[in-house]
């Protein structure tokens, strides 16, 4: 019998979840083992996976199909290919980190720890979910959970930043469910499965119209501008772990969606509004790093990090070439490592001095040399150093857009001298000069380096050598592009 | 014809019984209801008419039917605990809730207008002396005094409404006086008689601009009755009104459809924006079912085979979500907490399991999938989108965004601040069961609806043969 590999990915944390429901909330410990375990086991199955896939073929592969919702068409459809592949390692590998930084939550762990195992069934169901219903429930899936857990373990303004965010990105989402039903109805096949949608004809008007309606909510989750302006404050005040997730994977779900929905199912529709999403890219990544600047709190710079960094991934889906969108996804796995771990940086740090203004940090390479040194490599990676991952991904975005964009991809290179910019001066004002007086003075213990060590290795081994990824991506993009028809 | 013996078998044990029997009429009720559900779970299948074609059976009149005793049911487990302090004569109160149900069973499975007329009037004086049953309390005299005042009006004008229709037809029976008009003879006598009619019914749905009784009555009353009014009469006018005039009226549709759009969107709007300000719990679920009506009357709106189909599905989760949400209401007043939002705060540290199933039915009252309330809303925008009213779908979703909001503030008293005491409440067991009977279908379906969806196909595309 076939094992429903997927289906166990995307559902074994909500066993879990139902095993820590049952249990006292008073057992923290056991609480936390059966949470990890449970976030363990995904990250497993999805490297046997990988093992499993197949490079060569282009399709979809580990398909599990059954029936759902006869009624309206809905049927439960999930399956993998190399576009959603590098995206379900990292949400599984980001949450399983996740959760083990979130070893030292007091303060009602049970729920905690409940959620953000719900919030992981979310975020893999997304991935993998082939029908638009499946799809759009998962979707949804995602946003409340992250209401709670920023509200309730949350900073100062926590109240504020998770309505903010649960209001802001239900709004899209109602784009999103308007654009997904006009599409059904203007296929007439009474069905919301992707591919049968893809090759039904739709028209032009239906194909932009609903791409508009669907790219709204996908924008606002990406972020691009001026969408973003939910981003700072859900970072600042979702605790560390939170962040991560938040960045490293709930950003992608956005990149994905143009990728996966623009260009399969309503590719004219993505190919009409192709320059000025680069517009909007470009926009992004210089006002994401500027924005960065001038930041005091640490955790706010590297959320407009974030905004300017996913700027790179838009331009590359914009291009609409080989090159731009493995670009993208390549990106997009990076920056999940590569900024989950500032995340996860940025809270042992303020753990230790119990500050993230920049102005009041400084001198951290005394006290603690292994954070501040992976901080300081960490930020190398942030803005494209040669030799890490990130410079791969952007490399093959600006190859991509070169072509098809001339000026943004001028533009956005300044942009990386930017980033370069913010990202050195961080470190120094961090890390280098004379060392401040600091409450707890020891350096990252095991559990903690637990967490930043595989993050590190793959940055550096992708860096080196990515076509272990990249072999991945490049069979599904170049069958997309082909089908949807080059700008 | 089951739900007439409990109700007059009930009405003989109060008489008979000792003075303060609150469990045992109850259970009789119960009994009553789950006998009166396996009898018309039994007459699936059949179609006919009785009682000289004044009721009919269909599988239309067979779905509300079983709303209501669900519903009913639901109500008396919520009531059982209010009404055990003594001088509460439970007698008289189950069998107003019985005969009640019983006008909403008949209301729906008629298509005569005299036999609509006599289930209405059935319903509502039952109605208005449940609204005022705690008599020594001012704000249930209040709130019975106004639902009865306005009410009557309603009901009188829905009369003269109907005395239109007659007066020019000479039928009472709706297929006859279908085929008794035409769209041009009689056109504003007719058009006069169908506003009419639909006023009166609006009034009982608590659609704007006919709503203003709901805030009042629905706090002042006794909080069982409040749930009970939520779903019963709203449901019930739903109907009606569907088979009027799907039955009797499809002709003029312009000028129904007309109406129907405005009141929807001024129910749902005014309803969701009027909700955010209120610190009264029952208040608020008051305007939110104000909405909640704006949403049903969308799908009539549109008048498609889908909306009706939405319409029905919608009428089983907001039957589940919105008693749920009572429930725990009731339970939480009658533990010691005030009917006040901001009491709620920290509920989920005191009662967990009670802060959770609250946070369930709110969210599925605003729409948020996995949960059933999505799948009412999501057919009714559904078909609103099928037939050309894309504009109104886009007003029912803002407005989901808009009710999100002071859903979200319970849960965010419950769940984001701190108790002000710490000991837990107790809950008694016919709310538990309440609570879970409200919660399990709310998820269940939220996740597998494929079930309700083909009941709903069925009973409409039945009816509309």
């Amino acid at each position: 019998m076939e094992i429903p590999l997927l289906t166990l990915i995307t559902f074994i944390p909500l066993i879990g979840l139902f095993t820590i429901f049952f249990a006292s909330k008073n057992n923290h410990r056991l609480i936390k083992q059966v949470a990890i375990i449970a976030a363990a086991i995904p990250l497993i199955l999805a490297i046997i996976l990988y093992t499993q896939f197949d490079f060569t073929t282009p399709g979809m592969q580990f398909v599990e199909r059954a029936k759902w919702i006869e009624t309206i068409g809905a049927s439960y459809y999930l399956g993998i290919d190399g576009i959603s592949l590098p995206l379900v390692l990292v949400t599984t590998l980001l949450t399983l980190l996740a959760l083990v930084a979130s070893w030292n939550i007091d303060n009602r762990p049970k729920q905690y720890f409940a959620l953000m195992l719900l919030l992981e069934v979310g975020m893999i169901g997304v991935f993998l979910a082939l029908d638009f219903i499946l799809f759009f429930i998962f979707w949804e899936l995602t946003l409340f959970p992250m209401y709670f857990l920023i509200g309730i373990w949350g900073g100062p303004r926590r109240e504020y930043a998770a309505i903010k965010f649960f209001l802001y990105t239900l709004f899209g989402s109602i784009f999103l469910l308007l654009g997904i039903l006009g599409i059904y109805f203007y296929s007439g096949l009474n069905t919301f499965d992707m591919f049968k949608l893809a090759e039904s004809g739709l028209s032009l008007p239906v194909q932009k119209w609903s791409f508009l309606a669907m790219a709204l909510g996908f924008a606002i989750k990406v972020p691009i501008f001026p969408f973003h302006t939910w981003l700072p404050d859900a970072h600042v005040e979702a605790p560390t772990a939170v962040s991560v997730l938040l960045a490293g994977v709930l950003l992608k779900m956005g990149g994905y969606a143009f990728i996966r929905i623009g260009y399969l199912v309503v590719p004219q529709g993505i190919k009409a509004y192709a320059y000025p999403l680069a517009v909007l890219a470009v926009i992004s990544i210089i006002y994401g790093a500027f924005a960065a600047m001038v930041q005091r709190d640490l955790k706010k710079l590297i959320a407009y990090s974030s905004v300017s960094h996913m700027g790179f991934v838009m331009l590359g889906i914009a291009a609409f070439n080989k090159n731009g969108v493995s670009g993208s996804l390549l990106q997009m796995f990076n920056h999940g490592t590569i900024t989950g771990m500032l995340f996860l940086l940025a809270g042992l740090i303020h753990e230790r001095t119990h500050t993230r203004e920049i102005p009041e940090l400084g001198g951290l390479f005394s006290p603690f040399p292994l954070i501040a040194g992976i901080f300081s490599l960490t930020a190398f990676a942030a803005l494209g150093l040669p030799s890490l991952s990130g410079f791969v991904g952007e490399l093959l975005i600006l190859t991509g857009s070169f072509g098809v964009y001339r000026a943004f991809t001028v533009i956005a290179a300044l942009g990386i001298v930017i980033t370069a910019g913010y990202m050195l001066w961080t470190i120094q004002r961090v890390c280098m000069g004379p060392a401040r007086k600091y409450g707890n003075p020891h350096d990252a213990d095991w559990r903690e380096l637990s967490t930043l060590v595989p993050l590190i290795a793959i940055i550096i081994f992708i860096g080196i050598y990515p076509m272990p990824i990249l072999k991945v991506i490049y069979p599904a993009v170049t069958r997309l592009i082909s089908k949807a028809g080059g700008l | 014809m089951a739900m007439v013996a409990a109700g007059l078998l009930v009405l003989l044990a109060d008489l008979v019984a000792a003075k303060e029997k609150n469990r045992l009429l109850a259970s009789l009720s119960l009994g009553g209801i789950a006998l009166s559900l396996v009898l018309t779970l039994t007459l699936i299948g059949t179609k006919g008419t009785t009682l000289s074609k004044m009721l009919t059976v269909d599988p239309f009149a067979l779905f509300f039917k079983v709303v209501f005793l669900l519903s009913t049911f639901l109500v008396i487990l919520l009531s059982l605990d209010t009404l055990s302090p003594p001088g509460s004569r439970p007698g008289e109160y189950y069998t107003l809730v019985l005969w009640a149900t019983l006008g909403m069973m008949l209301i729906t499975s008629t298509t005569d207008f005299i036999m609509i007329y006599i289930a209405l009037e059935l319903i509502s004086i039952s109605s208005y002396v449940l609204a005022g049953y705690r008599r020594l309390d001012p704000k249930s005299n209040e709130a019975a005094m106004k639902y009865f005042l306005l009410g009557l009006l309603a009901s009188v004008i829905t009369l003269y409404g109907f005395s239109f229709i007659y007066g020019f037809t000479g039928f009472t029976e709706l297929k006859s006086v279908a085929q008794a008009i035409t769209p041009q003879t009689g056109r504003i006598v007719i058009t006069l008689g169908v506003i009419l009619t639909l006023a009166g019914f609006s009034f009982k749905m608590a659609a704007v601009p006919f709503h203003q009784w709901a805030p009042d009555t629905y706090e002042g009353a006794p909080t069982p009755i409040t749930a009970f009014f939520s779903v019963g009469p709203k449901v019930a006018a739903l109907g009606v009104l569907i088979r009027i005039i799907f039955v009797g009226f499809p002709v003029f549709k312009p000028t129904w459809q007309l109406l129907f759009i405005i009141l929807s969107i001024f129910s749902m709007f005014i309803g969701n924006l009027l909700a955010i300000p209120q610190t009264n719990i029952k208040r608020m679920l008051a305007y939110s079912t104000i909405a909640h009506a704006g949403y049903m009357v969308m799908a009539l709106a549109v008048a498609s085979e889908r909306a009706l189909t939405g319409a029905l599905i919608y009428t089983i989760v907001y039957l589940f979500m919105n008693l749920g949400a009572f429930a725990v209401v009731i339970a939480y007043t009658l533990a010691g907490g005030s009917e006040n939002i901001p009491d709620y705060q920290g509920l989920s540290k005191r009662e967990p399991t009670l802060a959770l199933a609250m946070a369930i039915f709110m969210l599925s009252l605003a729409g948020i999938p996995p949960l059933a309330g999505l799948w009412g809303k999501l057919f009714v925008f559904w078909a609103a989108i099928e037939e050309n009213l894309i504009w109104l779908a886009i007003l029912g979703l803002i407005n989901t965004l808009i009710s999100l909001y002071y859903y979200v503030n319970v849960i965010r008293y419950m769940y984001l601040m701190e108790p002000r005491e710490k000991k837990p409440l107790a809950v008694s067991l016919p709310l538990k069961s309440a609570i879970l009977i409200g919660a399990l279908p709310t998820i269940i379906l939220g996740v597998y609806p494929d079930p309700l969806i083909k009941l709903s196909q069925i009973s409409i595309s039945a009816f509309l043969r």
